[in-house]
């Protein structure tokens, strides 16, 4: 549209990085963006999008690969390096500093001076006049922490447009705004293009590329797809690259016998901290014996679900039943006692403390119980036997039950938690993003451990970002937009990853009445009604 | 009693208050500043006794008070350095690092005393300079005013035009922008390409030479020799007036003015029979209720969380937060008058 | 019970040439200063400083074992009993600390805790009915629950309000001593003394001697034991494990069901507690009456201690006794020669700054965290890894 056919602002070619744990981010990719044009980057969480970025931006360096910055080949050896160059990043995460001003924000590291102090008048003027030319205006006077984050995401722009960036990175700048936010955000983008600049959109929303972009690049597993013109698309055809379709796997499954409704959550809601409400009256129940599974592209209200029914997060509102019986002082540790185990998505964070031993961390959820101690008195022989079982049934690699965690790799460490959580004796498993990150073994096995639960007779909730593995396991699916279920599968017999991700994009949802039958949830409303 | 009273709260009280609070404001200032960039400095006392005793030396062997003032600044800097060296390039924790530099200081300068004055317990064989008291002209010569505005030590006139200086330095120039920018968001800082580890040895250099203005009045203002110990917990108490002041040079003024009043009330009140144990101790119960009553005003957000358990606390903007809390008090009732 | 430990080897070297670079720094300083200034040339002044900082680190490395009878070396009991008894109250601290540090938490408060702890028990050990034996245990229990109630202050702050302990705990050391001393001056002062010590304790309440003539007292004894029972405490019981693995990962911890404000707030108590009976078991066993005017400075030898032993009770046994060790050690060679003892802090900084220093020597520790994980490998796949 506004782009000069042909003339390419930036060209990175054969771009590949794999970081020192082995995993590859980015293999073989290759991409052009013109001058002047609106380029999405599209792709999954883990597609390669952000580490492209942050090498473009200086904050990591490529294996190997070419970086053609106007034509003349280029080192980005530091972000200070890239915004010498011209090229401005806005963060997910915001890079300001919260008591400081607008304007002392956006002139920190090239304050105007009047004899020894900061010009603060100049520096008003001087931002409210970058702000108005690209018709971003910013209240520049007022504190960060007193204004909206889409305000804040105006400064940064307007951060990067002083420093005099002609290529602006944003990255997923969506996911923070409201509807009536992301319209103004369009509007600045349209009119920094129109002002000559080229801007590159980090996105996994379909409808805003189409709305936006004008070419899209999309990214899945490291790998570039391909490379289109947006008009020249559907949102459906965008869907299909962005999810793909991997190999097939196979997984034996008996068909379920399903038992009496072990979990069930009741229209729970979720507020955040900054007012964002994240979950919007989701309801669904587990029962003995099946695998739930829970489509969804993250940041659609997983995190704070499986949060909230491990009880690490209290709800705005709504309830949590085990067993037929609302959770009234749910955390952790009732959580566990009630019989649900949870094997969280960031091992790092939570799954594991990894200066301790494999033996401190398969126990730190049943080590005041028989055998493993005893009056307050841990049995050190006992642990270590049952650590050894566990190395042992879950083919953790690991040269002794002694070894601090961190020795482990990431596989390995999964099945650490994963050995944990299976073995607690739970009747409702919370597996969040299981086996995310983890070589093709090891994944395979813990699904393989999923079914054979199931097939014990405990229910499992499966949080997965993997299509495939979701189709594999689930005997039921449903998909989760924007804090609301927005489709239910029955039969996961015949459905395809493409049904699947328009759902989870938002191109499509199920009518009121095709998901009232699928937790029962009549039956919900009147319980609730007569409470 | 009236009497007694009177003589309290005389000109002398009032000047024996500023002569106090002098060195305690110093070194809370320094620890303003290196707070602010995110390196507290714990050294304060170590530095301050470091300052003392290097700048009576100096004087005593050169006679030459600007050589001492120079030595007494340097030996505060290279506090500093040793502490910014060990702190943010070989990566010891700052609160260990600044530990060890108390003990270093604490042995080190009675060590070095005894090596060169053969006396372990004060520099009284070593004949010290003093930097002078200001008499200051016209203003003497008014009544009532001239009293309580003349005729003060020099360093303490320093240290109050400090105060002014050391605001507009932080919230008026590029460099204190960058200080507290680092303290506070050092990704944001370094992301337009502010060295977060160079701005924090700035603020650290510029928090050891307050501090040590603060130790060569003990050493050469207050008396004129070294003792050991002559700091006496200031360095530490300085770090509680900075607490309780705030993150403005002006709170942290009164901060330490009030444990200067304190102080000097503990003299004064013992002719009273208060035990000076009580008004000395007040400061310090008042810093504890003080930081629990802020901890408790920010409290509301953090237990609806029950996720938030780690142990992440910050002590800082004390006033601000308190007024924002009660101007939300006054607008919620406000709106239900309405 | 085997006690199993796991030494880092690293660690080892790095505190060995920390402790190395000290001694030679120490030498350096001494050298410098004992050079004598009327040296006949520049030749005679280098030898008789190499010849005085020979002696003077002569007394100062043997002197707390050994004296010497002409070229005779005989054991010196009265400075070996000094070593033992001066390394009480830090190991004891070293323990508080290491039982806080365990959690990952901060307290600077062992100081004013071990104050109180100590004026507290003055006044058991003034007016308690003299029954042997049990008073000096009353003696040594009031001073551990004063030490506990007065951690509970930050603890219930940091638990109930989020209040950082660091200023908090700093703030009941100041409280702590000058309430001590009113209490003291005020109510159990003994008039009689010329300066300001309490009343002389009850003969009941004096710890046993194991040596009279040098006042070998048990708190010895009783430190070793606590050592060993804290040890047991962190690493045997299901309490301790819950504090191990808060200090590791609070997020994990919290995950895995344990109350972790709550567990919190129990460390800092129990350190307090034993931060309690530092001064005490000093003050029972080794003086007999309370004479301090100052803070005594055991808490912060007791975060020193606690950092260089990694918080391993075990480890404080011997970090406190390198320490006890090197500043009797010092304080005979001032004793012997003119040299000053405070020259050992100067030593005592630098082992902390390069022991606590993470980029000292790390390119060691990548090399042996390299090499560990090459054997780790080979124990695996059975086959050499290059």
């Amino acid at each position: 549209m506004h782009s000069d056919t042909g003339v390419s602002i930036l060209e990175m070619r054969d771009i590949w990085k794999v970081y020192p744990n082995g995993v590859i981010a980015n293999a073989n990719v290759d991409i052009q963006v013109r001058k002047g044009e609106i380029h999405a980057l599209l792709g999954e969480n883990g597609a390669g999008k952000t580490t492209l970025m942050k090498i473009l931006f200086g904050f990591e360096h490529p294996s190997s690969g070419k970086i053609l910055y106007d034509g003349k080949e280029v080192a980005i050896a530091s972000p200070h390096k890239a915004i010498a160059m011209g090229i401005g990043m806005v963060h997910q995460h915001f890079m300001l500093v919260p008591s400081l001003t607008v304007a002392e924000n956006v002139l920190l590291g090239m304050e105007p001076k009047k004899g020894l102090s900061v010009d603060m008048a100049k520096a008003f003027e001087i931002v409210r006049q970058a702000g108005n030319q690209y018709g971003l205006s910013v209240p520049v006077e007022k504190k960060i922490e007193d204004i909206s984050v889409g305000m804040r995401q105006r400064v940064e722009i307007i951060k990067t447009l002083v420093r005099g960036a002609n290529l602006i990175i944003l990255d997923e700048p969506t996911a923070v705004l409201t509807p009536q936010e992301t319209v103004e955000l369009f509007k600045a983008l349209r009119i920094l293009v129109d002002r000559g600049k080229t801007v590159i959109f980090i996105t996994h929303k379909l409808n805003e590329v189409k709305q936006i972009a004008d070419r899209i690049t999309v990214l899945r597993k490291g790998h570039v797809v391909g490379t289109a013109e947006v008009k020249d698309m559907t949102q459906v055809e965008m869907s299909r690259m962005m999810v793909g379709r991997d190999v097939e796997m196979v997984i034996e499954k008996k068909p379920a016998v399903v038992g009496p409704e072990l979990l069930r959550v009741k229209k729970l809601h979720y507020v955040r901290e900054d007012k964002v409400a994240v979950l919007n009256g989701v309801s669904f129940s587990v029962r003995a014996g099946e695998i739930l599974g829970i489509a969804g592209v993250e940041g659609n209200g997983q995190t704070e679900l499986v949060q909230i029914i491990t009880g690490l997060l209290s709800p705005s509102k709504g309830d949590i039943a085990v067993n037929e019986k609302v959770m009234r002082r749910l955390n952790p540790k009732t959580a566990r006692k009630s019989g649900m185990s949870h094997i969280p998505s960031d091992r790092m964070v939570r799954g594991v403390a990894l200066e301790s031993t494999v033996e401190e961390n398969v126990i730190s959820d049943r080590y005041f119980k028989k055998p493993f101690s005893a009056y307050g008195i841990q049995s050190p022989r006992k642990i270590t036997r049952f650590t050894k079982g566990l190395i042992d049934q879950f083919d953790i690699r690991v040269d002794s039950s002694k070894r601090s965690v961190k020795m482990l790799s990431g596989g390995n460490i999964q099945k650490v938690v994963v050995a944990r959580e299976f073995t607690a004796g739970a009747k409702i498993i919370i597996a969040d993003q299981p086996t995310r990150g983890i070589d093709v073994g090891a994944s395979d096995f813990i699904r393989r451990q999923l079914v054979e639960e199931r097939d014990q007779g405990v229910g499992v909730l499966l949080i997965s970002a993997d299509l495939t593995e979701l189709l594999e396991v689930s005997d039921r699916i449903l998909v989760l937009y924007r804090g609301e279920v927005v489709a239910h599968f029955d039969e996961v017999e015949g459905l395809t990853e493409e049904t699947l991700g328009e759902y989870m994009l938002g191109i499509k949802r199920m009518s009121e009445d095709d998901l009232k039958g699928y937790s029962q949830e009549t039956a919900t409303d009147k319980e609730g009604m007569e409470r | 009693m009236s009497d007694t009273l009177l003589g309290i709260f005389s000109w002398d009280f009032i000047g024996s208050v500023i002569r106090v609070t002098t060195p305690i404001l110093l070194a809370a200032m320094g620890a303003l500043v290196a707070n602010l960039a995110g390196s507290p400095n714990i050294a304060l006392e170590g530095t301050m006794l470091m300052s003392a005793f290097i700048g009576v030396i100096v004087s005593g062997f050169t006679q030459n008070l600007w050589l001492a003032l120079f030595a007494g600044v340097l030996s505060g800097i290279t506090m500093s350095l040793v502490l910014a060296f060990f702190a943010l390039k070989m990566k010891t924790d700052i609160i260990l690092a600044a530990i060890a530099l108390n003990i270093f200081s604490t042995g080190g300068t009675i060590f070095f005393l005894s090596t060169l004055t053969g006396d372990k317990g004060s520099s009284a064989s070593v004949n010290s300079l003093v930097f002078p008291n200001i008499d200051l002209p016209l203003i003497k010569d008014i009544p009532v005013l001239g009293e309580i505005l003349s005729g003060h030590h020099i360093i303490t006139y320093a240290a109050i035009v400090l105060i002014f200086v050391m605001q507009y330095v932080l919230y008026h120039t590029p460099l204190g922008l960058r200080i507290r920018a680092v303290g506070e968001n050092p990704d944001a800082a370094e992301s337009v390409g502010i060295s977060v580890n160079k701005t924090r040895l700035i603020a650290l250099i510029i928090s050891g030479t307050l501090t040590s203005l603060g130790g060569l009045f003990l050493s050469m203002g207050y008396v004129s020799w070294f003792a050991r110990d002559m700091t006496a917990g200031r360095g530490f108490i300085a770090l509680a007036a900075q607490a309780l002041g705030g993150v403005s040079a002006f709170g942290v003024a009164l901060g330490a003015l009030l444990f200067g009043f304190a102080e000097a009330l503990s003299y004064s009140l013992q002719f009273l029979k208060v035990p000076y144990e009580f008004t000395q101790s007040l400061p310090f119960i008042i810093t504890i209720a003080v930081l629990a009553f802020y901890a408790y005003i920010r409290l509301p957000q953090n237990v609806k969380r029950r996720g938030a358990q780690s142990g992440e606390t910050r002590n800082g903007r004390l006033f601000q937060r308190v007024w924002e809390y009660f101007s939300r008090r006054a607008g919620i009732r406000k709106g239900v008058d309405s | 019970m085997k006690l199993k430990f796991r030494i880092d080897t690293f660690q080892l070297y790095r505190t060995g040439i920390a402790i190395g670079i000290a001694l030679l720094l120490g030498y350096i300083i001494i050298f410098f200063s004992k050079i004598p200034s009327d040296a006949a040339s520049l030749w005679e002044g280098v030898r008789a400083g190499f010849d005085n900082a020979n002696e003077a680190f002569k007394w100062f490395l043997l002197g707390p074992i050994v004296r010497w009878r002409g070229n005779e070396m005989l054991f010196n009991e009265r400075g070996a009993i000094q070593w033992l008894n001066e390394s009480v109250p830090i190991i004891i601290t070293g323990l508080a600390v290491s039982i806080v540090f365990s959690a990952k938490q901060f307290n600077i408060g062992a100081e004013g805790q071990l104050f109180m702890g100590a004026v507290a028990a003055t006044f058991v050990a003034v007016h308690f009915p003299a029954i042997p034996v049990l008073h000096p245990i009353v003696v040594i229990l009031t001073a551990m629950v004063t030490g506990a109630l007065w951690a509970v202050v930050p603890a219930l702050m940091k638990a109930k309000l989020k209040a950082s302990e660091l200023v908090s705990s700093l703030m009941m050391n100041y409280v702590a001593l000058y309430m001590g001393l009113f209490l003291i001056k005020t109510f159990i002062r003994d008039t009689k003394a010329g300066s300001l010590v309490s009343l002389p304790f009850a003969a009941t309440a004096q710890l046993p001697f194991i040596n009279e003539r040098y006042r070998l007292h048990i708190g010895i004894v009783i430190a070793v034991v606590s050592a060993v029972v804290i040890w047991w405490i962190l690493r045997r019981t299901t309490w301790g494990y819950q504090v191990r693995l808060i200090g590791d990962n609070i997020n994990f911890a919290q995950y895995s069901g344990i109350a972790t404000q709550s567990v919190v707030f129990q460390v800092q108590v129990a350190s307090g507690a034993v931060a309690g009976m530092a001064g005490t078991l000093e003050m029972i066993g080794y003086y007999d009456r309370f004479l301090w005017l100052f803070s005594p400075g055991y808490g912060w030898d007791g975060i020193i201690i606690a950092t260089l032993a990694r918080n391993n009770p075990l480890f404080v046994l011997v970090a406190a006794l390198f320490f006890s060790y090197i500043r009797v050690g010092a304080k005979i060679m001032g004793r012997n020669t003119d040299i000053a003892p405070e020259i050992v802090s100067i030593l005592q900084a630098a082992i902390i700054l390069l022991v606590t220093a993470e980029a000292f020597l790390s390119g060691l520790k990548q090399r042996s965290i390299e090499k560990r994980a090459r054997k780790v490998e080979e124990a695996l796949t059975g086959r050499e890894v290059k």
